[in-house]
């Protein structure tokens, strides 16, 4: 061998060690196995006459990105039966509990601040002035904090696989999720009146966001709803129709963000019953993400062709619309339900069972 | 060079085949014996080989000898007697298998029938 070397020196396997701990060897014997396996491969390098930092380097650079880390966690996963984390019932429950506490501890904050101001009408004015800033931070911390917590959880279990199922889905599903969603909202619209002892914290929600322009708040919605969509369907469903049935799964996971998303619990529910459906089907968000936000983006669109946008996108309603003239009202309620329900069906039937899967 | 994919299942009748026909080996010589048996066509990544050794260790199906090497130990592999049992019933189910892939890609007028369906 070049150099007089015929096996690496300690320092050289102490170096190799580094590295292989690095990358993420935690198990004794697997690094064992692991420091052999490289000094032999940095040795056999050596004796075509590499030096050893080339030598080492050029072992190295030949691995797969997160090779190291993957023996690891395959290695464990076989020897504890340590499977890949996906939140089961009791840990979407713990997801849900951190992104309340993380909300609670917002609030506190936001309350602290305002309290900090002696004179009550500064304070209310301070508030409603950033009332759609403070919601914003609100609704970015909870949800990112409890989407980054949940991918941190993830990642120590398995690093190759995509978190997020992003499949590209045929076009003319969109074409009918788009009907869904503009049939669906005239049905969903009696079910948003309940529970009506929060009819008031609604009125004020609205009222708050009276000050702020449309397209701010559609693109902060849309925003959100891609947050929620993440963490309810990306990593809680996904994580549920892993342990449970898809039935209960979805049913579970529509509770959640039902009580998420209070006080719309009734609307939030059914909503979330279509969009868990949907995910269940496609097993992608970009479907899920659509059906949620195209709703909010249609009430956009056609209160720009209104006299009074902003009342139209907030304060909107069919009901008072027609006068609060039942004969009509429940006959376009119950259509509107049919035809959605036949829409889902046409759904059903056109995915194929594959898709599923 | 076959995608890993296919090489997957078949890691652990290789292993114990190798390890038959020889009697004791560490982990980077069982992936250089794969690789110069099949002309580099089978090459192991490290996530496919060692999870799948200490598996095996696990179950009892292998038994380890650490040896020093110049300033490092070395884990050398072999089959116990349970292993070896193992082996042959692991290796006889996969020729029995290789042997049912074949008929099936083999060509056949009835199961080309069948797939025109």
């Amino acid at each position: 061998m070049p150099y007089g070397i015929e096996y690496l020196s300690k320092e050289q396997i102490k170096l190799v060690k580094e590295r292989l701990s690095k990358g993420g060897v935690v198990t004794s014997e697997l690094m064992e196995d692991l420091l052999d396996h490289f000094c032999v491969a940095i040795e056999e390098e050596m004796k075509q006459g590499r030096p050893f930092q080339s030598a080492f380097n050029y072992v190295f650079d030949t691995l797969q990105e997160d090779e190291l880390k993957t023996t690891e966690m395959k290695t464990q996963e076989l020897l504890e039966g340590k499977k890949i984390f996906y939140p089961n019932l009791l840990q979407s429950f713990g997801l849900l509990l951190l992104a309340f506490m993380i909300s609670w501890v917002v609030s506190l904050t936001v309350q602290a601040i305002a309290i900090g101001e002696e004179n009550v009408e500064v304070r209310a004015q301070w508030l409603s002035q950033n009332y759609l800033l403070i919601f914003e931070i609100s609704s970015i911390l909870t949800f990112g904090g409890t989407i980054g917590y949940a991918i941190w959880k993830i990642r120590r279990t398995q690093v190759s696989m995509p978190i997020f199922s992003f499949r590209s889905v045929p076009t003319y599903v969109y074409g009918v999720l788009l009907l869904i969603v503009i049939f669906s909202r005239v049905w969903l619209e009696p079910i948003a009146i309940f529970p009506p002892f929060f009819q008031e914290f609604k009125v004020a929600h609205l009222s708050r966001l009276e000050a702020f322009s449309p397209w701010v708040i559609l693109l902060l919605t849309i925003f959100n709803v891609t947050l929620v969509e993440l963490l309810l369907r990306g990593i809680i469903l996904k994580g549920l129709l892993m342990t449970m049935t898809p039935l209960r799964a979805i049913l579970w996971s529509s509770l959640f963000c039902a009580l998420l998303g209070y006080p719309y619990f009734a609307s939030y529910f059914t909503l979330n019953l279509m969009l868990g459906w949907i995910y269940w089907k496609t097993r992608s968000l970009y479907p899920t993400i659509f059906l949620f936000a195209a709703g909010f983006i249609i009430i956009y669109i056609i209160s720009l062709f209104m006299d009074h946008p902003k009342d139209f996108f907030l304060h909107f309603s069919l009901w008072e619309y027609l006068g609060k003239n039942l004969v009509i009202y429940i006959p376009l309620v119950v259509g509107s339900f049919l035809i959605t329900a036949g829409l889902f069906y046409y759904l059903h039937r056109k995915l194929s069972p594959e898709s599923s899967v | 060079m076959y995608s890993q994919e296919l090489i997957k299942g078949t890691v652990t009748p290789l292993i114990l085949k190798l390890l038959s026909d020889n009697k004791r080996m560490y982990g980077y010589q069982i992936t250089q014996a794969l690789k110069e048996a099949t002309q580099g066509k089978i090459s192991l990544t490290l996530a496919a080989i060692y999870p799948v050794l200490h598996k095996l260790k696990a179950s009892g199906e292998l038994t380890t000898e650490k040896e020093k090497v110049g300033n490092r130990l070395r884990i050398y592999y072999s089959l116990t007697d349970q292993g070896n049992a193992m082996a042959k019933e692991r290796l006889k189910e996969f020729a029995d298998y290789l042997n049912t892939m074949k008929s099936l890609l083999d060509f056949k007028p009835g199961l080309q029938k069948c797939l025109m369906v």
